[in-house]
């Protein structure tokens, strides 16, 4: 297959949403792309930059979302068509760049924020519904429903951007990201533009020459007014489509994937003459003529869309707008409890509900008794299986570290979490160290407050975590605070020299581009000694003296922050380079002596790498050779020592 | 639904938390899941076994002194104030350079290393100082990666010629229990140990017991309690306030539960004072003695006066300090409800 900067209009591909999406910026004319690592958005620069020497663009892994955002948003000014992808906690990272972006404009280039919001946060510590920001920021959204529309939407997003002076927001989901489907490609733009920021006193070219936000009042207002150059087109627009009878029992208003479930559904319960469909493609500016004369179709409305009560809300409030002139409806979705507020929907979901509401029986062929009994027995031939860090995964090692350092310090000391694998620490996979998590480096940040309770009695040793791609990210400023306010705590730094958790990305502690050239590296090391704070470095698969110098570290309460890097690369990452394992490991039959013991498995049970099983008829330990990665660590918690590893 | 008591929940609920632990190290030596350290028993897992040698072997868990007694001697407990004694002496070191080092009569140092070499025993665990050069028996335990530089650290003495000089260390008790514990299950070595009465108490509540990974503790030939004195050193940056907080909830001053107990001369420089318990506390007594290694005489009368009011004090504190926690006259807490025992523990009285 061709890969996505083919210029082949009219054929088709087979895409991930996050490749249509790239795909949508290519043809749009994207000159400069750039996001942080985040699931389910992180394939779009990845497969944008695969491309980026053949199509000359600008592609990069940026340290943080704002940065990202704002570097975007300079392309713009300077004429070259941006574009910058993200989750829902990246749109948060940026929203005071934006909110203040809104206010100047984002020049001739264009600008298109792509977020990917994660229903049931499935690989997020929170679930969030980032379209609020459109309606708080003055920007225009769009949301696909399939891969087709995706890269269509984003296209088109970057006419729109230039239109509004503002950027455009395109929402996808997790299932649209990661789902593949048919895409038509259309051309790729010949004209290639020539970057220029506007000099101030070129009165032949009139251009904006200044994008700053103030004074305020003024700006805010003609943001308002920006927006509603969009609305002609919203209103006229081919992605807000109806399907089903002119007067409908019920009418369904939905946007983004949930199109599809609506329309299965549907068809599942043969309602196609009683129920009508309204998808809305734009959803923010709401396109209110359309959306009335949708209106009148129904006197029953059903909301059906991810996560929060969006454009219910928005509906509703247009609806009242109205008054008597508009027929009085019964209005059922996420307020009335017919749609749940929270988590991804499906068919299934969709379909019971509007089973319940129009009384129609939800029964699928083939699903009788013995489908659930047949469930329910299949379940049970499933092994259990706790989340896990991976085998031979070293935060794993950092752990096991940090457990028996604050156990043995003994003052009830606690871990600030943060984001990445290491998340897993609030569960057994990390002994369940981990005793907040919030957002990427709240961790540290939150270790500042804890630090500086001295004076209220306590002394409980706070150990704050982050890993490489974190620190980079969001810990600098809360270090540099901590130091500053002589915050009494340690920060460790899980440096595993990879963005792990979304794919192993680069960061600039790496020495690689998102093209994957050589880039500088940035030290961490010498970038905390700098900031004057005590800095160790560990390896996690040394537990004695990775524990004794933690010990040392907690201490040493005369130096304010402090940091300690936990230094081994991801697991994964060193398979990948080496393709061989550091050790051969076997557990000694000879040697385990089983549940005689004593440490009641405290390899398998406590421990818990994926690697060591129970062997059930032995009665002993022993090493999965699948899943075993040769890393050695467990040969040192073994109480008998009788796991052993042999150079390979 | 009910909670199951996990033994080491246990072990932290009823001995440590109570104030009980006299930091002995039999609990922590060998279990990956409590560490010693800075003078405290920490607990660095969660151990979900309902029953546990922490618990079982600990001194200050529920302890029959009249079933132990029983099991060493082959008599009930005695309310004698020193408990079972066959023979009461002054002794000490021939050798001029085993008594300056032991700063004292330098009994234990010289008869365990005459019974080395004469092969009563094969080996001694006992302690010595992390950076001395000890491969082969480093704990098991991770507490121990907490050590710092000079720390102490199990060892298995087989040399004679380190043993004057490992015995005499003020840090000669710390591993004493790792140390044994860390002998292989399989090992057949004859040991002989000394070691405080709570780490006494702890091997011999081992004895009917030999389930698990550890040792047989049969295999223990000689005993040696030492009176439990100020010297006592079993952590580094032990807790002595918390520690002797424990020690006072202790009714075992000389080690009535060993072979051989051995304190120092009350003010005889130079000599032990020796208190023969067993036949084979007297066996390796005497063999020391007639091969020259010892010399002894009868402890005088006044000193033997002494030694039992020291003892009889340290019973009745005892007793009163464990009523006191309880809040029950009859319940001496670790040491159980037994009338016979409290009488006995205050002389019969």
């Amino acid at each position: 297959m061709e890969g996505i900067d083919v210029n082949a209009p009219g054929t088709t591909q087979l895409l991930m949403g996050n490749e249509a999406i790239a795909r949508g910026a290519l043809e749009g004319g994207v000159g400069f792309s750039s996001q942080y690592p985040g699931t389910p958005s992180s394939e779009i620069l990845s497969v944008l930059a695969a491309v980026a020497k053949n199509m000359r663009i600008h592609t990069e892994w940026s340290v943080n979302e704002m940065v990202a955002c704002e570097a975007a948003a300079g392309a713009s000014f300077a004429g070259i068509p941006a574009l910058s992808a993200m989750k829902q906690n990246g749109v948060n990272v940026c929203s005071d760049f934006l909110v203040n972006l809104i206010m100047t404009g984002i020049g001739t280039g264009g600008l298109v924020l792509v977020t990917g919001d994660d229903p049931s946060a499935i690989s997020s510590s929170n679930e969030e519904d980032s379209r609020w920001i459109c309606k708080w920021m003055d920007m225009p959204l769009l949301e696909p429903s399939t891969a087709q529309e995706a890269k269509d939407m984003v296209k088109w997003a970057f006419e729109i951007s230039r239109l509004v002076d503002n950027p455009c927001f395109v929402r996808e989901t997790t299932r649209l990201a990661h789902t593949r489907g048919k895409v038509v490609l259309g051309e790729l733009p010949s004209e290639r533009r020539t970057a220029r920021f506007p000099d101030v006193w070129d009165m032949c070219k009139p251009a904006k020459s200044q994008f700053t936000s103030g004074p305020f009042g003024i700006l805010h207002h003609k943001a308002h007014e920006r927006l509603k150059r969009v609305v002609p087109l919203f209103e006229a627009s081919a992605f807000n489509t109806y399907e089903g009878p002119e007067e409908a029992e019920l009418l369904v208003i939905t946007s983004g994937v949930c199109h599809l479930y609506c329309q299965e559904a549907v068809a599942m319960l043969g309602l196609g003459s009683r129920v009508g469909i309204f998808r809305l493609g734009t959803t923010w500016p709401l396109p209110e003529q359309a959306v009335r004369k949708q209106l009148e179709r129904s006197s029953k409305v059903l909301f059906v869309e991810e996560i929060d009560a969006f454009t219910e809300g928005n509906v509703m409030e247009f609806a009242a707008s109205l008054g008597a002139s508009l027929p009085p409806k019964t209005y059922l979705g996420k307020r009335s409890g017919h749609i749940p507020s929270w988590g991804a929907l499906g068919t299934d979901l969709v379909a019971q509900t509007l089973g319940a509401i129009l009384n129609v029986p939800y029964k699928v062929a083939g699903r009788d008794a013995s489908y659930s009994q047949g469930l329910g027995e299949a379940a049970k031939m499933v092994p259990p299986r706790a989340i896990n860090l991976c085998p031979g995964c070293p935060h794993r090692g950092s752990y096991w570290i940090f457990k028996n350092a604050l156990a043995i310090d003994g003052r009830h000391g606690l871990v600030a979490g943060d984001i990445g694998c290491y998340s897993l620490g609030f569960i057994g996979a990390g002994f369940f160290q981990e005793r907040t998590m919030h957002c990427m480096g709240g961790g540290v940040g939150v270790a500042n407050g804890l630090g500086n309770l001295k004076e209220f009695g306590f002394d409980q040793p706070v150990l704050a975590i982050a890993g490489d791609s974190t620190f980079f990210h969001a810990c600098i400023p809360a270090l540099v605070n901590g130091v500053y306010n002589k915050a009494n705590f340690i920060f460790a730094i899980l440096d595993n020299s990879a963005t792990a958790m979304t794919g192993f990305q680069p960061h600039p502690g790496v020495g690689r581009a998102a093209t994957g050239d050589p880039a500088p590296r940035v030290d961490m090391e010498a970038l905390c000694r700098a900031l004057g704070a005590r800095v160790e470095v560990c390896d996690p698969f040394d537990l004695e003296d990775s524990t004794r110098t933690l010990l040392d570290m907690i201490a040493d309460e005369t130096g304010g922050a402090r940091v300690l890097i936990m230094r081994r690369v991801c697991e994964l990452v060193r398979g990948r380079r080496d393709k061989a394992r550091p050790y051969n490991m076997r557990v000694n039959p000879s040697v385990c002596v089983g549940d005689a013991c004593g440490c009641n498995r405290l390899c398998i049970r406590v421990f818990g790498c994926p690697g060591l099983i129970w062997d059930q008829e032995a009665g002993r330990a022993k090493i999965d050779e699948a899943i075993c990665t040769g890393c050695g660590l467990c040969a040192d918690i073994c109480p008998q020592k009788a796991i052993e590893r042999e150079a390979a | 639904m009910e909670t199951q008591a996990f033994a080491s929940f246990r072990l932290r609920a009823d001995v440590i938390d109570r104030g009980l632990c006299p930091l002995c190290g039999g609990c922590a030596a060998g279990c990956p899941y409590l560490g010693a350290q800075n003078g405290r028993i920490v607990q660095l897992d969660c151990c979900t076994l309902p029953e546990g040698s922490c618990y079982s072997n600990c001194p200050r868990t529920e302890t029959d002194l009249g079933e132990l007694s029983h099991s060493v001697f082959g008599e009930p407990f005695s309310p004698d104030d020193l408990g079972i004694v066959k023979g009461a002496y002054l002794a000490q070191a021939t050798a001029p350079e085993t008594r300056a080092a032991a700063g004292g009569g330098g009994v234990v140092a010289a008869l365990l290393r005459f019974s080395l070499e004469h092969g009563a025993i094969d080996a001694i665990p006992g302690s010595g100082l992390d950076g001395e050069g000890h491969e082969g028996l480093r704990s098991r335990n991770l507490a121990a990666s907490s050590r710092s530089a000079g720390a102490p650290t199990p060892v298995l003495l087989s040399d004679a010629a380190s043993v004057v000089a490992h015995l005499s260390a003020q840090h000669r008790y710390a591993r004493v229990l790792a140390a044994f514990n860390s002998i292989p299950k399989e090992s057949s070595a004859k040991l002989g140990l000394a070691c405080l009465p709570c780490q006494v108490a702890s091997l011999r509540k081992r004895t009917g017991n030999h389930t698990g990974s550890r040792v047989d503790v049969r295999n223990v030939k000689i005993l040696i309690a030492e009176f439990c004195a100020t010297k006592r050193w079993l952590e580094p940056g032990e807790d002595r306030q918390a520690a002797n907080k424990a020690c006072s909830f202790c009714w075992d001053l000389t080690g009535e539960l060993a072979d051989l107990s051995v304190g120092s001369g009350r003010g005889q420089q130079d000599w032990n004072t020796v208190l023969v318990r067993t036949e084979g506390g007297r066996h390796a007594f005497e063999a020391a003695r007639r091969g020259g290694a010892l010399e002894a005489k009868p402890l005088p009368a006044d000193s033997l006066a002494q030694e039992k009011k020291a003892s009889r004090d340290k019973k009745r504190r005892a007793v009163r300090n464990l009523t006191a926690l309880t809040g029950t006259k009859n319940d001496l807490a670790y040491l159980g409800t037994c009338p016979k025992v409290a009488n006995a523990l205050q002389g019969g009285a």
